[in-house]
């Protein structure tokens, strides 16, 4: 039987990210063909990241009552529409709802190395590291919790969220869950203390912040 | 693809001083090397050379040739920037003087992420862009309410507005903020450009823009390009 309705802490050191992916994300493809003041940079910034970030998630689990025609019911009246929940959710039992921050330190640096001391190149590539590392630590959140339901007899999802697109199920296109559903995912958490805020436009502050569901299924074998 | 080259100006030797040579600045501008071309642009200033004689014959080139590989895909934003500040390096020392001669800037330009939208960094991009390519960018920063677009773009007679979003739910503030210009009475008077990730040009065609940057530099292009297009006057 799964606990639910109960919000639960989870944190991780930050997870450090090589700076040759700083520099794909960039476009370079041939690391050896890097201006040493460009390879530099993203090695500092990978540092730095890894002294500012601090994940840090909340997650809840709550029943999933009907999941039809792209429209999944959960528990508490919380309602999510996406034309991708039958592919990916269809036999799942309960949703698992997330927040995850790696804290508001690297986005105020982000903003002070523009606007205080000039120095773009190092906002940049910062800004990058900061979005690999929520990356990252978010794929650590991920094991964790197939760790912790294997153990009482569930699978985990992929992972899906407000904001991105899918497959659509008829193979032909993609459909996307709308980022303003991020105002129901947020109310699975009810009165919780939360580490990030969302607008009234739905987006996440800090911004260095990532938010999503996981579906369980009862394991088969 | 042709490998772009330094375009040198044509007769820089007589718009310089005597002895003068703007080859090493060139290069420091397009390596990205600050500290050389605060220096070298104070060196230009002290022997008496004009403002706008360093900026055109001194700076501009070798931003230029660095623009014109960005375009080609030869460097990357992140070779753009360190160009851009050494730029800024040297421009931050004959602004004042420009301003002093009379010089008029290519055209202001009001720059802001649309209301709701907190993302920050490619909108900086885009100012560092423009300022280096000689505007004068006002930038509200994020958050950016559409009074608050029409307000500045009247008190400072703006040319060009920019509206950046990132996220899909605020991107459908660039048209309302379009439309608060229509209704104001005022959108005849700027140049709206859009821009941002979930943007398209099918995007700003239908929020009624009148150009989309891709990236930075696509932004810089198009605001060259379309600040030579006459707008209403401002009262």
């Amino acid at each position: 039987m799964i606990q639910n309705d109960i919000v639960s802490s989870w944190a991780c050191p930050p997870p450090p990210i090589a700076a040759s992916r700083v520099l794909r994300v960039h476009k370079y493809r041939d690391l050896s063909k890097i201006r040493p003041v460009i390879a530099n940079a993203a090695e500092d910034a990978c540092k730095t990241a890894l002294q500012l970030a601090s994940p840090d998630a909340r997650y809840v689990v709550l029943p999933i009552k009907s999941l039809k025609t792209g429209r999944m019911s959960v528990s508490g009246g919380i309602e999510f529409q996406c034309g991708a929940f039958e592919k990916h959710l269809s036999e799942c039992e309960y949703l698992v709802a997330f927040i995850m921050t790696i804290g508001p330190d690297l986005d105020n640096r982000v903003v002070s190395l523009v606007d205080e001391v000039f120095e773009p190149l190092d906002a940049l590539f910062l800004e990058t590291a900061g979005w690999l590392t929520i990356e990252s630590a978010t794929r650590q959140f991920s094991r964790h919790l197939k760790e912790e339901f294997a153990g009482q007899g569930w699978d985990v999802s992929l992972r899906m969220g407000p904001g991105y697109e899918y497959p659509s199920p008829d193979g032909e296109g993609r459909v996307s869950w709308d980022l303003w559903q991020q105002k129901q995912l947020f109310e699975m958490f009810g009165d919780a203390e939360l580490p990030v805020s969302l607008s009234q436009m739905c987006a996440m502050s800090p911004k260095m912040s990532r938010s999503g569901v996981f579906g369980l299924t009862r394991k088969t074998h | 693809m042709s490998e772009p080259v330094l375009e040198i100006p044509e007769g820089w030797e007589e718009r310089a001083v005597d002895g003068w040579e703007w080859a090493t600045l060139w290069e420091a501008v397009e390596e990205g090397d600050h500290g050389y071309s605060h220096d070298r642009v104070q060196q230009a200033i002290d022997a008496g050379i004009d403002p706008r004689v360093i900026l055109d014959d001194g700076l501009f080139p070798g931003f230029n040739l660095q623009g014109d590989r960005f375009s080609e895909q030869i460097i990357f934003i992140p070779e753009m920037l360190i160009t851009a500040r050494a730029m800024k390096a040297g421009l931050a020392l004959i602004r004042p003087l420009l301003a002093a001669n009379d010089e008029k800037p290519l055209g202001t330009f009001i720059m802001g992420t649309v209301l709701g939208d907190m993302h920050d960094i490619g909108q900086s991009i885009v100012t560092i862009m423009l300022e280096n390519a000689g505007f004068n960018v006002i930038n509200l920063g994020t958050d950016v309410h559409p009074d608050k677009f029409i307000e500045t773009a009247a008190e400072e007679k703006a040319d060009m507005i920019g509206f950046s979003a990132l996220l899909s739910t605020t991107v459908y503030y660039q048209k309302v903020t379009i439309d608060e210009f229509e209704k104001a009475g005022h959108r005849d008077k700027v140049h709206i450009l859009i821009g941002g990730a979930p943007t398209t040009q099918e995007w700003a065609d239908e929020c009624g823009a009148d150009g989309w940057g891709r990236d930075a530099m696509e932004a810089v292009k198009l605001a060259r390009r379309l600040i030579t297009d006459q707008r209403g006057a401002w009262a």
